[in-house]
């Protein structure tokens, strides 16, 4: 039976992981557990339940909310694609890859404290392989990892001293940097039957395109060492698919939502166009459409974000290239973000707008 | 919801407002110029927009004006609520700020922390009802 310490475990762990908090309620509500418009307010609901209530269910759903976002919430993506067969031999015995007695392993499914994170080694970063899973896409293997975030916060700065609300007078918004240790739960899917693998890595914290490289490449080398130790001779770097291509066929096919494009015009201008809400399509917009007559279509595509309707919540990808990409037909971005995603269903379905 | 025709707003507007007739006028104002705007172009009309098209002084004569092309009789307008940080654009319904505005607490809709000094990051405008969409809208 289920207690309140579990209960209270799986919710710690979504607020840490800042979970999408209308996803969490809508889920809530289906599932006739209590729900309320914040944390503040829907803890102590949960907190109030009686000692010996039947909390099965509502651990249930926790769980089911919390594996989910761990490995098929906001990530960044790359792919690696193999020769024909050539990865079926490369991956025999890779379950001895996963590590059952480091620090991560211990308090997973949940992260450790960023007390302990700090103690972890930053350089190599500490990266042990905590878990592996057969599903119908293959081996998966959740890749905990120290990562180091900066965010953004803004500073409620009304009941400062005098003298600093008059030197802050001049602002709007102060905005305040915070660096912190965060624990990843980053994913690598042995796609066999497709010859690739697909690395996600969790995005738990505000990471800049920059943090993500860093991030890849502390799983390419330990993918270069361990598949090397199985027979492989390449570069598993030089494997990575190029979404770039992707960008005009996202934007030229009808389906889905385009909710943001970057693109430089003949006419010579960097353009960022996004629409306000994400369940308008950009592509139908007045603005956007009388804009590209008067060039006669003439501009080049360098990023885009696109949504499809997932039946009452909107899942996507963004392909984040540059404006020095624009026109470059040698452009590469081997790197996509996939969002909104609350299933693996979900996100194989987006996973596919990628690959195929 | 039933549709809202140029004829049905004209006319209510005539025997509601009799007695406040520059609210009245400044309506049928914001009417016409409704009527003038491609279909494409009415789901972001802000406060600035709305000032120019009645063609009042300021938002305390404008704040009737809204009120009443809101309002049951006339749903010209329905009231878009956005909480807006840094780039980050969210919808908020109208109950969650109502409730807000009681309890002095209002959590961000996406990570459900409470949000200091909301107010602040709270946009208003105003998009054509579902209602009114057969009020103009043809690019005239």
């Amino acid at each position: 039976m289920a207690t309140k310490i579990e209960l209270s475990n799986y919710l710690d762990g979504l607020r840490q992981r800042q979970i999408n908090f209308r996803d969490l309620t809508a889920a809530f509500r289906e599932n006739d557990m209590p729900t309320a418009v914040g944390w503040s307010k829907l803890l102590p609901k949960f907190d109030s339940l009686p000692a010996d209530a039947d909390l099965d269910t509502y651990v249930e759903v926790l769980k089911s909310l919390y594996r989910n976002h761990v490995l098929y919430s906001e990530r960044a993506v790359v792919v690696f694609q193999f020769q024909t067969e050539e990865l079926a031999p490369l991956v025999h015995g890779i379950d001895s890859w996963v590590e059952t007695d480091s620090v991560f392993a211990e308090s997973f499914p949940f992260a450790v404290q960023e007390e302990t994170l700090k103690t972890l080694s930053s350089d190599p970063v500490y990266t042990r392989i905590v878990a592996s899973k057969s599903g119908e896409n293959g081996r998966t293997m959740i890749c905990c990892s120290k990562r180091y975030v900066r965010s953004r916060e803004f500073i409620d700065y009304s009941e400062f001293p005098e003298a600093v609300l008059k030197a802050l007078a001049a602002y709007d918004e102060i905005v305040g940097v915070r660096s912190r240790f965060v624990q990843a739960f980053d994913t690598l899917n042995f796609r066999v039957s497709e010859d690739r693998i697909v690395l996600t890595i969790d995005l738990c914290g505000n990471l800049s395109l920059q943090d993500v490289g860093r991030a890849i490449i502390v799983h390419v080398d330990m993918l270069q060492d361990r598949l090397a130790s199985n027979g492989f001779k390449g570069d598993v770097g030089e494997l990575r698919v190029n979404f770039f291509p992707k960008i005009a066929s996202l934007y030229a096919t009808a389906d889905g939502v385009v909710e943001h494009i970057g693109h430089v015009t003949t006419s010579g201008s960097n353009k960022s166009e996004r629409m306000r809400a994400k369940d308008k399509d950009l592509r139908k917009e007045p603005y956007h459409q009388e804009g590209l007559k008067a060039i006669n279509g003439g501009t080049d595509l360098f990023s885009i974000s696109k949504q499809w309707d997932a039946g009452g919540y909107y899942i996507g990808i963004e392909i984040p290239g540059t404006h020095k990409q624009a026109g470059d037909p040698s452009a590469k971005v081997q790197v996509a973000v996939i969002d909104g995603c609350r299933n693996g269903t979900d996100f194989r379905k987006v996973l596919n707008y990628l690959v195929q | 919801m039933n549709a809202l025709t140029i004829n049905d707003a004209t006319s209510r507007i005539k025997d509601d407002l009799s007695q406040t007739p520059n609210v009245a006028d400044a309506c049928y104002r914001v009417l016409d110029w409704v009527c003038t705007q491609p279909e494409g172009a009415r789901s972001h009309v802000s406060l600035q927009r709305l000032l120019k098209a009645s063609a009042v002084d300021d938002l305390s004569e404008l704040a009737p004006v809204i009120r009443y092309l809101t309002g049951a009789r006339v749903p010209l307008f329905n009231v878009v609520y956005e909480f807006v940080e840094g780039d980050d654009v969210e919808r908020v319904d109208s109950d969650a700020l109502y409730e807000a505005k009681h309890t002095g607490e209002f959590c961000h809709p996406l990570t459900g922390e409470v949000v200091p000094d909301y107010e602040s990051k709270i946009v208003v405008y105003f998009a054509v009802s579902d209602a009114a969409r057969s009020i103009g809208g043809a690019g005239r």
